[in-house]
């Protein structure tokens, strides 16, 4: 296994440690620590719309809880792998009576990864299956050079949308649809 | 769904009509038409070194065959009212027991090959090739292998497995897929 930052392998609660005595963004994986870059203007800003348009509609219904960028979840103990979403939902039936002041560990219904431009085939793919399989429902890759966003769905095949065609939350999300437009729109 | 080249919807046969009153290469994903453009240099060494290792491996030990790329398969993955899909891999391997008996099909075939590699090109997005190998493991295919060129790493999907990353010094093995072929991620690279 490659592009780890360093060979010995962390627990979840080592991983915990460790990221308090770091300034650096680590996400861990299978054991392994990945360090992440800060992300560049474009995506900070898509990431930001994207979090935007979906919390305002899953406010106003009231249906779940919405989280930004950085906040890390437990996919797995053992192997350890914490990732960092750019934006995750969870309905209230799938969230915790209150807020814990450590990571996550409930699994989101809905997880965003924005591209950056430095990301690799391989990294991202790895992200979008270890979220499906962790038992996230929909996971939406917002690509904002190519202007599309790759749906992910168990068992199903991706789909492409382009600026012109509209995402839909379909049963996770029901009554959800935006423009891909309205994702990277100033 | 976006990146298409024309509306309206081909089946197999309509397809492969087309095919042969144009000179471009085309793929036919859920009956709508993806123009596939001249593959850059790298593109075409790491075709041609993957498909020598493997069918050097695969003949001498006699366990199939080796398709070249732009070999159209047929793949069992259509929706109800869904088009059907004829993709291309990049090299593709199939071992000699589901092949069939007697001649090798002179068209497009819907046997599902054992190992698809797709190699990137710089101009691929993340959803096109994500794309692909999702229609791959979807159709049965045990494990398909993503060349990315821009950065020299193979990832390995398997289904219901993690995604592995391999760098340039790390083997790629034919695991359980391709039992006993082995190389190293720099020799699809070498030239």
């Amino acid at each position: 296994m490659a592009v780890a930052t360093e060979k010995r392998t962390y627990t979840v609660d080592e991983f915990w440690e460790l990221c308090h005595q770091t300034d650096k963004r680590l996400e861990l994986v299978r054991g392994e620590l990945r360090e992440l870059a800060p992300a560049n203007e474009e995506h900070g800003y898509v990431t930001g719309q994207l979090f935007l348009v979906v919390t305002q509609f899953v406010k106003q219904r009231q249906l779940g809880f919405t989280f930004a960028a950085e906040t890390g979840f437990v996919l797995s103990e053992e192997p350890a792998t914490v990732r960092a979403p750019d934006f995750a939902y969870v309905s209230r039936d799938r969230a915790p009576e209150r807020w814990s002041r450590h990571f996550a560990r409930f699994v989101p219904d809905v997880v965003a990864e924005v591209i950056s431009p430095s990301d690799t085939y391989g990294e991202v793919a790895q992200k979008v299956q270890d979220w499906l399989e962790a038992g996230v429902r929909v996971v939406w890759v917002v690509d904002p050079v190519a202007r599309t966003v790759a749906v992910h769905r168990p068992g199903a095949a991706v789909r492409v949308y382009g600026e012109e065609d509209t995402l839909s939350g379909e049963d996770v999300l029901p009554g959800f649809a935006c423009k891909v437009s309205e994702i990277f729109a100033r | 769904m976006a990146v298409t080249t024309e509306k309206r919807t081909y089946s197999v046969d309509e397809f492969w009509e087309l095919c042969h009153q144009t000179d471009k290469r085309l793929e036919l994903i859920r009956g709508e038409l993806r123009e596939l453009t001249p593959t850059g240099w790298q593109h075409g060494v790491v075709v041609v070194n993957a498909t020598r290792l493997l069918s050097n491996y695969v003949l001498t030990h006699r366990l199939g065959i080796v398709l070249g790329a732009e070999t159209g398969v047929l793949l069992p993955i259509g929706e109800q009212d869904e088009g059907q899909t004829v993709r291309a891999a990049d090299v593709a391997y199939v071992q000699r027991e589901r092949l069939p008996q007697g001649a090798l099909p002179a068209r497009y075939a819907d046997i599902v090959p054992d190992l698809v590699v797709e190699v990137t090109s710089p101009s691929d997005t993340y959803a096109m090739v994500a794309e692909k190998v999702n229609d791959w493991l979807r159709a049965g295919v045990r494990m398909v292998w993503v060349v990315d060129t821009s950065n020299r790493q193979v990832s390995v999907h398997r289904p219901g497995q993690p995604v592995r990353v391999f760098g340039e010094e790390d083997v790629l093995s034919g695991e359980d897929v391709l039992p006993g072929f082995a190389c190293k991620v720099s020799e699809l690279f070498a030239w």
